[in-house]
């Protein structure tokens, strides 16, 4: 926005009470006075930018596609609008009308060694707040695709900024377009079959009930009940809390598996506070990147429109919500994250036949040449 | 001919053989020593299988020592009597190579039954939580695989001429040289990479060395 469209919309935000034949009251001239005063920074602000710009000698073209705007040398204007548009139709695909909310962002593409100069970053990140910006830094050889792949975390955090604080504390993790990859699936598989609780175990074995527990998706009061069961509670103060706490309850605990002694640290353990200040009391069985993989797979299922619908009502519980999104019963949707995750395991460890025959196939070949040797004439 | 042969290899051998054999027993038994506890927690678990895992580097070196050693052991002899047994018998010299080659191939299978009994009895004495497997045929199977593969080619080099060792070591300097000169001259793709990408990468020959040595793993 221009210096002069500020100043005229400044003037119209005096005038226009006036015009409308009504007296404007004290507190009325007061809350003019400070709108004025935050466009006038404002529009100081872009002022300051922009002669700082020109006198650095520094030229930054635009390269936009939908709500995702990059600035970028002229140089590397091309790349960026390469980049741009395959970031878009991603971010487009994975948040639908949600994406529209990066409007306001501006990133600056800077790619290593490149022949423009990029405006000092610390001018920058110190200017006015509202004048926001990041700096997206691509390889020398980077292409269209590293471009892409570099922008969408940024954009895609944030989008997640908007998300309500119920949503953002339960996944702990940032929904990326593409960032979901087989290899986050296989980590899943590992962490269901090495993690040591009920929940994670009997989800792996096919208890949908369970990976609700481990996904920290069943309701009540207390999630130390809700999630864990009485086999865990050991184990999780022994590895969780270190076994700070009241000595005779950890001994209780540890050495008799009792189990009210053991929730009783639990409940009280020294960490408790730092969780509640998160909104967490309870750590949940599995990591933020298995609850990534169920959001994701509700996304894929629900089409472009599912991340609306999976912010749509705050209120909803987490299931509601996601089930809402894939647009399918969240039972449904969690068998087929289950199936996904079991199809996932890392290559077992087997001998090829290729291998194993190309291994043979050397052996004879440095055999061979062992038996034409020279040696003796 | 063979059985005498096999006899001279075994007895120049045996000792060194023994400890390798026994060592490629304990190596599988002591790679699942964390994994005796069934109430074992989250980290336990993990920390298990990175112990599998480290363990694993092992089994190559082991593959290594096993087939130098034949290979020097079976060649040595000769080379210090400058092949005058060789010389006086009746049959050709890829006949008599030959023999040499199949002795050796024979006496690493004492090692490689070592690996397998021992994984064998690593994998029934784990208590693994259900989806974790063992893997012990598989994991013996690589060894020898490998095992043979690092024989012939410590073979081919022991039965070649001084001139022929001469070479491989000449081109093993040059590619070093080569490396430093590159680095200094700050170019990225080094003859090193090249090399080292061609043989451990299949369809190399050192391929089979890159493999996952887990005796358990998902």
């Amino acid at each position: 926005m221009s210096e002069r469209v500020l100043a005229a919309l400044a003037a119209l935000a005096l005038i226009a009470p006036g015009a409308a034949g009504q007296t404007p009251t004290v507190a009325e001239f007061a809350a003019r006075a400070r709108r004025l005063d935050t466009l006038a920074a404002r529009a100081d602000a872009f002022a300051r930018r922009a002669d700082s710009l020109r006198r650095a000698g520094i030229t930054l073209d635009s390269a936009r596609d939908g709500a995702l705007l990059v600035l970028a040398g002229p140089h590397e204007v091309g790349l960026a609008r390469d980049g741009v548009r395959l970031a878009w139709t991603g971010l487009d695909r994975t948040f639908g009308a949600r994406a529209q909310l990066l409007a306001g962002n501006q990133f600056l593409l800077y790619q290593l060694g490149q022949q423009d100069p990029v405006p000092d970053s610390g001018g920058w990140y110190s200017g006015p707040s509202h004048v926001r910006y990041a700096i997206v830094s691509v390889a020398g050889w980077a292409n269209a695709q590293d471009v892409s792949r570099t922008l969408l975390p940024n954009a895609a955090n944030v989008i997640a900024q908007h998300e309500d604080s119920t949503f953002r504390l339960w996944l702990q993790a940032v929904i990326t377009p593409g960032g979901v990859t087989q290899d986050l699936f296989r980590s899943v598989y590992n962490e269901l079959v090495t993690a040591p609780w009920r929940a994670s175990r009997g989800c792996f074995l096919g208890d949908l009930g369970a990976c609700r527990r481990a996904l920290a998706l069943s309701g009540g009061g207390d999630p130390w009940v809700d999630w864990y069961a009485s086999g865990d509670y050991r184990a999780l103060v022994r590895d969780l809390t270190l076994a700070r706490g009241d000595p005779a309850l950890v001994n209780a605990c540890l050495r008799t598996d009792d189990e009210a002694a053991c929730l009783s640290v639990l409940r009280g353990n020294w960490y408790a506070p730092w969780y509640a200040q998160h909104g967490h009391r309870v750590p949940a069985p599995v990591s933020p990147q298995t609850r990534l993989t169920l959001v994701t797979i509700a996304l894929e299922r629900g089409g472009r429109d599912a991340y609306p619908r999976l912010m749509s009502d705050p209120r909803a519980t987490i299931p509601d919500r996601l089930a809402a999104a894939a647009g399918e019963p969240f039972d449904s949707l969690l068998s087929q994250w289950r199936r996904r995750v079991i199809g996932a395991p890392a290559p077992p460890v087997v001998v090829t036949a290729g291998v194993a025959w190309v291994a043979v196939g050397w052996a004879l070949v440095f055999g061979f040449l062992a038996l034409r040797s020279t040696r003796w004439r | 001919m063979f059985k005498q042969i096999l006899y001279t290899q075994w007895k120049w051998s045996r000792l060194t053989l023994l400890l390798l054999a026994v060592v490629g027993f304990a190596i599988p038994v002591l790679s699942v020593r964390d994994f005796g506890d069934p109430s074992a927690g989250i980290w336990e678990v993990r920390d298990a299988l990175d112990s599998v895992a480290a363990w694993g580097y092992a089994y190559p070196i082991l593959a290594a020592a096993v087939a130098l050693l034949l290979s020097v052991t079976t060649w040595g002899p000769d080379h210090q009597g400058r092949h005058v047994y060789a010389l006086s018998l009746p049959v050709p010299r890829w006949h008599y190579a030959l023999l040499r080659f199949s002795a050796g191939v024979v006496l690493i299978g004492l090692v490689v039954a070592a690996v397998w009994i021992g994984a064998l009895v690593a994998s029934a004495s784990a208590s693994a939580p259900p989806g974790l497997h063992a893997y012990p045929q598989a994991l013996a199977l690589r060894f020898a695989l490998a095992t043979v593969v690092a024989y012939s080619i410590f073979f081919a080099i022991a039965a070649g001429t001084n001139r022929t060792a001469g070479v491989i070591l000449v081109l093993i300097i040059a590619i070093f040289v080569i490396e430093v000169v590159s680095l200094l001259a700050g170019i990225e793709a080094t003859p090193t990479s090249f090399v080292l990408s061609h043989l451990v990468v299949w369809p190399g020959p050192l391929a089979i060395f890159t493999g996952r040595w887990m005796l358990i793993d998902v």
